[in-house]
């Protein structure tokens, strides 16, 4: 008798929510969100480490540019 | 029912999680016995009832009654947090519906497979959601109604026909009512666990609870709006027909029908959700199901916590019916 005259959706809403598998696949979603963060975190932080990397490449490119110039006879 | 990764991502209940519906213990169910003349409402933790309130329909923000206007007033806190408080219960509430439905609400009939014209319960519901008429050939009612499809012993059945049922029963009720009664509960913040007609619950209970062996077994049950009469053989219902007459003419009726059936040994229960006037039970003849003959088929009483503490048993056919069915269902 349970679930008599409910509409599917309202069966399938309530399994969602109270189901233990579901509960279970929703803690992993959940887990797996969370993961996200320090991974783009840390991405966040490569990006910014190799932009800086190559800014200071391009300014020690033009240093040794401008000393070859100077050297020059 | 077909549940499917992707239909669960795509209706993931991401904000009842948030708000700790992980750890959420199951809460108290709430069976609510739903009539326009009178109303209850049956608190029940762990199996075991927990408090009982009458005429719970004229409270501020009551659930719909079917025939009765919803005109109520809003109400600062919500009808399920009123009702957990006066008995002591938290948690979310999960509801049943019981409804004393009307003649013109309810449809109840038990149908020969042979006369059938579907092959499997999946078609003939399919039949029923499109146009009743396909199957029983006289349907005036214009509403859209919600159906369900059962054996002889009151248990939901899909698949193929073949061999297994000679006969079914189809229960059809207002798809509207329905819907007022799923919207009330998303309002509530519960759950809803199921809207069973209060006949349908009856014959449940009387076929599951009381074995009536070889005898065949005439189970009157006096609703609100209507008298019903159903047949049990082998605690199976073979027959089920409603009357709005007088009492005396459907107890005419009984032998009537017993010796059409050629059942010598019959027996008559009479299951009434009000107290039988002294008028009606001068002409009924069986046993009426109530106070101690409830106690002794269900084992006890139903037992209740007053405010101030003291136990109150309860043997009322409504009390008993709401208690049942919470056993069964949840």
């Amino acid at each position: 008798m349970r679930y008599l005259f409910v509409s599917p959706e309202k069966v399938s809403q309530d399994q969602y929510r109270h189901a233990p598998i579901f509960r279970l696949a929703g803690v992993v979603l959940l887990i797996g969100l969370v993961l996200q963060v320090p991974l783009l975190f840390l991405g966040v932080l490569s990006w910014k480490q190799f932009q800086d990397r190559n800014a200071e490449q391009t300014s020690l490119r033009i240093e040794l540019g401008e000393l070859h110039k100077a050297d020059i006879p | 029912m077909g549940y499917s990764l992707i239909g669960y991502l795509k209706n993931l209940p991401l904000a009842y999680y948030l708000k700790g519906g992980f750890t959420q213990m199951r809460g108290p169910t709430i069976s609510l016995f739903l009539s326009s003349q009178q109303s209850a409402a049956l608190v029940c933790r762990g199996h075991r009832a927990q408090g009982f309130e009458l005429q719970i329909a004229n409270l501020p923000d009551a659930p719909p009654v079917i025939g009765m206007d919803s005109g109520i007033a809003a109400a600062s806190r919500s009808f399920s947090q009123k009702l957990l408080t006066r008995t002591r219960a938290r948690g979310v509430p999960r509801f049943i519906f019981v409804p004393d439905l009307a003649a013109s609400d309810l449809y109840c009939n038990v149908h020969s497979v042979a006369n059938l014209r579907e092959l499997s319960i999946e078609n003939l519901l399919e039949s029923l959601n499109e146009d009743p008429r396909q199957v029983f050939g006289s349907w005036d009612e214009s509403r859209k109604f919600r159906w369900e499809v059962f054996d002889s012993q009151l248990e939901r059945v899909r698949g193929a026909f073949e061999k297994r049922f000679q006969e079914v029963i189809i229960v059809g009720i207002p798809a509207d009512y329905c819907e007022q009664l799923e919207i009330w509960t998303e309002a509530q913040r519960a759950t809803l666990l199921g809207i069973i007609p209060l006949s349908l619950a009856c014959l449940k209970w009387f076929c599951s609870s009381i074995p009536i062996g070889r005898k065949t077994a005439f189970l009157l049950l006096m609703c609100s709006h209507a008298v019903l009469l159903a047949v049990v053989q082998n605690q199976k219902i073979i027959l089920f027909r409603e009357y709005t007459d007088d009492m005396a003419f459907v107890c005419h009726e009984i032998p009537l029908l017993a010796s059409e059936l050629r059942s010598d040994e019959y027996e008559t229960y009479v299951w009434a959700s009000h107290p039988v006037g002294e008028d009606i039970a001068v002409a009924l003849t069986g046993t009426e199901l109530t106070g101690e003959v409830l106690r002794q088929i269900n084992g006890q009483a139903v037992v209740v916590r007053k405010s101030d503490g003291t136990k109150l048993e309860l043997n009322s056919p409504i009390p008993h019916l709401l208690l049942w069915l919470e056993n069964s269902v949840v």
